[in-house]
């Protein structure tokens, strides 16, 4: 798991991620009342425990990278093709299951309950 | 940790990084088509119908082919390449095809429904079509889901359609494994909608990508690899390819909501229970021919999707069935596959 979480990923921040996802703009100073919180904690919720199901992703392909392979660099794992194949093939296998579908539709829904909320209501 | 939105700014980072190098290394239009066409009808701002005709004698009385394109990609994949052009394919058959280019919807047009499309827009183009050819009737291939306005229109107005193919079009969305079908699903489309007017084609993206992330990050590796190879004709093909998949146009909100809904989440088509213009269309009463075309590596759409329709099409019905060798995009993209997609059509269409 820790070499796992070596990967050299670009990550974006959890708000950028669906405004990508969504192919929308956030609005950059929305509010901050009390409902506007609470959608964002609910959308954070969400969105933590759909990395949480992703993860697997990572963790069932490295180990069974690792198992095929004496020695392994993880900082060069991003470009391995055998490993994106390995990746591609657990995460066909999670796509199906209900519980990945359902925190998937959650992630965006709870997003867009507050995008809704705050749009055009900037600070 | 990472997301698929993560994997989508990766992916997105890689294919701005590929146009870069497709400006370095190219000059011409990328966009451009290869065969010869003629403008032949704007409904509006917003819809162009092109027809395409054999530049060699053809039969006069040969039914045109009106290709039906998904919204959620650009038709100019029809004609992307001198060597992967489907319109060129049917042209060298000597069939006349007629394409539909949708547009770009503004915030303008996110009013615009399955109506809109399946009715009012269709009608017009159809009786367009069968003028300037001069004829009675046309010929529909549908893809993927231009198989369901195909399939839709047929049921309402059967006396303009000769024959239909139909290629990789979803039928029952409710049939296991239909990943993207599953995903789509549980998104509340309503909010959807209400907050973001049209839909972006950013989102119908990253929902397709999003199926198969890391083999795009295969692919974009693959890209980088031929340019490094001096390949540049392999990577000015698979530039082109990638720039049309992300040349994504938005979907107009009401038509988004409508078909998400009416077909992908109450699966209403397959049911029977699907209304267009107040009109029930009722797959078991349709009597065009139809031909149904699979592919066998299609991971967006189930064959059992697409195979459903043996069951609800009358006994009566002509139908016929047909698999390839390929991938959903392979039908009308792949360049071994192209040839094989316009003559068994072809040869369908001008069969008994």
């Amino acid at each position: 798991m820790d070499e796992a979480q070596q990967f050299d990923w670009e990550f974006t921040s959890a708000t950028d991620d669906l405004a990508q996802l969504l192919g929308v703009e956030v609005p950059k100073n929305p509010l901050k009342t009390q409902k506007a919180t609470k959608l964002w904690a609910q959308y954070q919720t969400a969105h933590m425990a759909y990395i949480a199901q992703l993860n697997t992703v990572n963790i069932k392909a490295w180990e069974q990278y690792k198992g095929e392979h004496s020695t392994v660099q993880p900082r060069a794992m991003s470009h391995n093709q055998e490993f994106l194949g390995l990746q591609q093939s657990v995460y066909d296998d999670l796509l199906k299951t209900p519980l990945y579908q359902a925190t998937f539709a959650k992630m965006i829904n709870t997003f867009l309950e507050w995008l809704n909320f705050v749009k055009d209501k900037e600070a | 940790m990472y997301s698929v939105a993560s994997l989508m700014s990766y992916i997105r980072h890689g294919h701005a990084m590929c146009q870069d190098m497709a400006s370095s290394i190219f000059s011409n239009d990328i966009l451009s088509g290869f065969a010869s066409k003629k403008k032949m009808f704007a409904d509006d701002s917003l819809t162009t119908t092109y027809a395409f005709t054999p530049e060699k004698k053809f039969n006069k009385d040969t039914i045109p082919l009106l290709i039906l394109f998904p919204l959620i990609n650009k038709s100019t994949v029809l004609d992307l390449l001198p060597d992967r052009s489907l319109v060129k394919a049917f042209l060298k058959e000597q069939m006349p095809v007629a394409v539909i280019d949708w547009g770009e919807p503004t915030k303008a047009h996110k009013t615009l429904g399955l109506d809109d499309y399946i009715v009012n827009k269709l009608n017009s183009i159809i009786d367009k079509t069968c003028k300037y050819y001069k004829t009675k009737t046309v010929n529909l291939l549908g893809i993927s889901q231009g198989g369901n306005f195909a399939l839709c229109y047929a049921s309402l107005f059967p006396a303009k359609i000769n024959r239909m193919a139909l290629l990789g079009t979803p039928v029952d969305f409710y049939v296991q494994d239909f990943s993207l079908a599953a995903l789509v699903k549980q998104i509340n489309i309503e909010l959807l909608v209400n907050t973001l007017g049209n839909v972006p084609g950013n989102f119908i993206n990253s929902l397709l990508v999003s199926l198969k992330p890391y083999e795009w990050i295969s692919k974009q590796g693959e890209i980088v690899r031929m340019e490094n190879e001096t390949d540049y004709a392999g990577c000015y093909n698979s530039l082109k390819i990638k720039q049309w998949i992300f040349d994504t146009p938005d979907i107009p909100g009401k038509f988004f909501q409508e078909y998400t809904q009416k077909f992908i989440q109450e699966n209403q088509l397959a049911k029977g229970q699907l209304k267009i213009n107040n009109q029930l269309i009722s797959l078991n009463t349709l009597k065009t021919p139809t031909l149904n075309i699979l592919a066998q590596n299609d991971y967006l759409i189930p064959h059992a999707s697409s195979k459903i329709l043996a069951d609800l099409l009358p006994d009566t019905t002509p139908y016929q069935e047909h698999i390839f060798k390929t991938t959903h995009v392979g039908l009308y993209l792949s360049k071994r596959q192209i040839p094989q997609t316009a003559s068994y059509i072809t040869q369908w269409m001008a069969s008994d």
